[in-house]
């Protein structure tokens, strides 16, 4: 008796089970079938799959998969109402599933982007196709004036804050400072709050000091009130990289006149030893043997340093130029006569030519902080 | 004799003299303990204490902060929270968690200090908890506590899902790395990346520009707060974060924390440490590593790998590691690996299907390498080589969204704008 009673509950539970089962493993194969179309780039199609997957399975396990596949597509199109009908749906029938966070997260950002009444997602939808074509193109310049017309015309557009100080960020990155400039000032005019006119001042300040105006930069760094404390270490960071700049830009300088003095230096050595300029000239043909010597290497060195980092082997020739035009003038003038403290000196001279060449030569493109981070971190073991 | 007895008693004045026990550097030689309740250990490395139970001192600053969970054991059945008080004296701490909203069970603050800024500095006292014995696929809400009048907020977080009982599960894998310096960026990526809920997230390294260095692990910490009392973190190691004490001691990661793997989801993750403080470990050790794990999961239905240095970057500031292109990307065209995330270069890059250092027509037939560089630190000039499918200049954070048939990327700046992404699909 028992025994029958526990078949006839074991018969039960299998018939309960089994349609079960044979119904998930055809959404199963339904939703990889719709993952599949889209791997093979028909997102549409994808798309349609996934929403009749959840049509007609809106109970089974694949239900809240399939309406997420559904709801991202809908975004990457610029259906944004779409797509918040679908996250919603998820958030309203599958609030305990995995997915339901997410798909409320996707709801917070799109109401704040397009508002709690969908009123601006046109907008939103055309600020993300923008920015993904900015992102893509090799010039960006026809996407950006394009964001730069959409957030003329749709001044009360939620997201117009963070869309004008992205504009102005690119504009930027590009090199369009006068551009990146205004839309900097246009967000920061309307930032919706100290964190975010914190955030524009912040961009403003760094496109001032790319531009070179570093003690402008500085000056608006420091009127600003940090709204805590990340931000106060923001400004921080970037008031210590201002005066780094500052003081690189004055060692430049100092460089840059040592080398005009020293040339002019040693031209008027040279006109002294040989008595007029045109014997000076005549003085500087055929060149030294030492530049005979160094020209060759030097051209083999400049070869050999183009196989690895660009910013290397940029650095490199400039000081190699350099190296062959003091070795040039120096070797001319030590054919001269020279008196022993005149020798000790032009090996001074020498010395502070060569570093001062190799100095101009880093400071650009951060080579002087990638030799300083290799020194600190070690070597880039390639 | 006599002089073997000068001898001795010279020695032994030596070692009476080294203050070894008294010197709260000498102690920080590392250890492990077995966190009540779970099946794996807690390692603390060298320059750190070793581990001990929570003590009842309370000190004159218990406030908690920088909060950020971690994986050491399996995550479907376990978590970790770190924390750090205000003062390193506090060594009373413990953790209430539950199901739900639940507050009903306790997990002991496991504590230890180390001293930052090569050991100069403070000492920084870090306290960890080891939640085990978890449900998978399950929401829990906790709390921490210094004392009755020092608790956090209550925060949640979701396990990882057991696939055998849900198949259908799709976890969201967050990859980014290279914050360092750029705290107010890796803020806003840090919105960015809790819009997109991920489950776990994998760092790609310097977090930091110098790793010894506490103020700026401070700044990381605070900023990602937000994310990180919600999601686990794992990184992998850094060539800024200069396997200093700082890194190892705040991040709670499985196995040695430089070299490991886990499965989450339908993916099996592995994270390697391409600038070992032992060079030949390039060559060596860490290959034999990735080959022996990857061979171990080649029936994972997806293998990602973690690591710092690009195999393949078109920028003009690092470009691609060669030593790893040439000893490493062999063992990733061996095991058919599908994604690869590296940093370095602060930029995005991602990398045609790549097998044999040749570019592929499709991702069944190579290996998809990323870089995700841009979590904050100063951009890199991005370029463009025969392998590059599509590279941008931005800061970014990319999301990993697995299931077991399906991996789909997308790529997004700080502002959340799209930058790019793509989907494989599988029968």
């Amino acid at each position: 008796m028992i025994a029958r009673a526990l078949a006839l509950a074991l018969a039960l539970v299998v018939a309960a089970v089994a349609p079960a089962r044979a119904d998930d493993a055809a959404d199963q194969a339904a939703f990889t079938a719709a993952s599949q179309r889209l791997a093979a780039g028909d997102p549409a199609g994808a798309r349609a799959a996934f929403e009749a997957l959840a049509a007609a399975a809106p109970d089974g396990r694949w239900a809240d998969d399939a309406l997420a596949e559904a709801a991202a597509l809908a975004e990457a199109a610029g259906d944004l109402a779409g797509a918040r009908a679908l996250w919603g749906r998820i958030v309203h029938d599958h609030g305990d599933g995995r997915l339901a966070r997410r798909a409320q997260a996707r709801l917070d950002a799109l109401v704040a982007a397009g508002g709690a009444d969908g009123g601006f997602d046109a907008v939103a939808a055309a600020h993300e196709r923008l920015v993904r074509a900015a992102a893509a193109a090799e010039d960006p310049h026809a996407a950006l004036t394009e964001l730069g017309a959409l957030l003329e015309r749709e001044p009360a557009y939620p997201a117009w804050f963070v869309a004008a100080l992205w504009l102005g960020q690119a504009w930027g990155r590009i090199g369009e400072r006068r551009l990146a400039a205004t839309w900097l000032d246009r967000a920061i005019a309307r930032a919706p709050g100290a964190a975010e006119r914190f955030r524009g001042e912040l961009e403003r300040a760094r496109l001032d000091a790319d531009a070179g105006a570093l003690a402008a930069a500085r000056a608006r760094l420091l009127a600003l009130t940090p709204p805590d404390a990340v931000a106060a270490d923001a400004r921080a960071e970037l008031v210590a990289e201002l005066d780094r700049r500052a003081a690189r830009s004055r060692w430049r300088l100092l460089a840059a006149g040592a080398l005009a003095i020293l040339g002019l230096a040693a031209l008027a050595t040279l006109r002294r030893q040989h008595r007029g300029w045109r014997a000076a000239g005549r003085a500087l043909w055929p060149p030294p043997m030492e530049v005979v010597y160094l020209a060759p290497v030097a051209i083999g060195i400049a070869l050999v340093a183009r196989t690895g980092n660009p910013l290397a082997a940029a650095a490199v020739e400039r000081i190699l130029v350099g190296g062959v035009l003091v070795a040039w003038l120096g070797g001319a003038v030590a054919r001269g006569p020279l008196a022993l403290a005149a020798r000790l000196g032009f090996v001074a001279a020498v010395t502070l030519a060569i570093a001062a060449t190799a100095y101009l030569a880093v400071v650009d493109d951060q080579l002087l902080d990638l030799l300083l981070e290799t020194w600190r971190s070690g070597h880039d073991m390639r | 004799m006599k002089r073997a007895l000068v001898l001795w008693s010279l020695v032994g004045a030596c070692v009476a003299g080294n203050p070894s026990v008294e010197t709260p550097d000498i102690d920080r030689l590392g250890g492990s303990i077995t966190p009540p309740g779970c099946p794996h250990q807690m390692v603390t490395r060298v320059g750190a204490e070793a581990p001990g139970l929570p003590g009842a001192v309370v000190g004159d600053d218990p406030a908690i902060r920088q909060v950020h969970l971690g994986l050491v054991g399996d995550p479907r059945s376990s978590m970790v929270v770190d924390w750090r008080t205000g003062d390193a004296t506090t060594t009373a701490g413990k953790v209430r968690f539950g199901v739900g909203a639940a507050l009903d069970r306790e997990a002991p603050g496991l504590t230890f200090t180390y001293v930052a800024d090569f050991g100069n500095g403070a000492v920084v006292r870090m306290h960890e908890a080891h939640l085990c014995g978890l449900t998978a696929d399950t929401v829990y809400s906790y709390q921490i506590e210094s004392d009755a009048g020092h608790a956090s907020p209550v925060y949640q977080f979701r396990t990882a899902p057991d696939v055998a009982a849900t198949p259908d599960a799709e976890v969201t894998i967050a990859a980014v790395g290279d914050s360092r310096d750029g705290y107010a960026v890796w803020a806003q990526i840090v919105d960015q990346l809790i819009a997109r809920s991920p489950d776990v997230i994998v760092f790609s390294g310097d977090a930091v520009t110098l790793g010894q260095q506490q103020r700026e692990w401070d700044e990381f910490f605070t900023a990602g707060e937000p994310l990180f009392t919600q999601v686990p973190v794992v990184s992998a190691h850094g060539n800024h974060d200069i396997n200093a004490p700082n890194y190892y001691a705040q991040l709670a990661m499985p196995g040695d924390e430089e070299n490991f793997s886990f499965d989450y989801g339908h993916a099996h993750l592995v994270v390697a440490n391409d600038t070992p403080e032992q060079l030949d470990d390039l060559t060596g050790k860490i290959p034999a590593f990735l080959t022996a794990d990857l061979a171990a999961h080649a029936s994972a239905p997806w293998l990602i790998v973690n690591h710092h240095r690009p195999v393949y970057s078109a920028s003009t500031r690092h470009g691609s590691d060669t030593t790893l292109r040439d000893t490493w990307a062999p063992i990733f065209d061996q095991a058919q690996v599908d994604l690869v995330l590296n940093g370095h270069d602060h930029d995005y890059e991602r990398t045609k299907p790549m097998r044999g250092n040749q570019a592929q027509a499709s991702a069944a037939d190579g290996t998809i390498y990323v870089v995700s560089g841009g979590a904050g630190a100063e951009l890199y000039e991005n370029g463009s080589d025969f392998w590059t499918e599509t590279s941008a200049s931005l800061h970014s954070a990319t999301v990993v969204r697995v299931r077991a048939n399906q991996l789909v990327l997308e790529a997004f700046d700080e502002t959340g704008a799209a930058i790019d992404g793509f989907t494989i699909a599988r029968p």
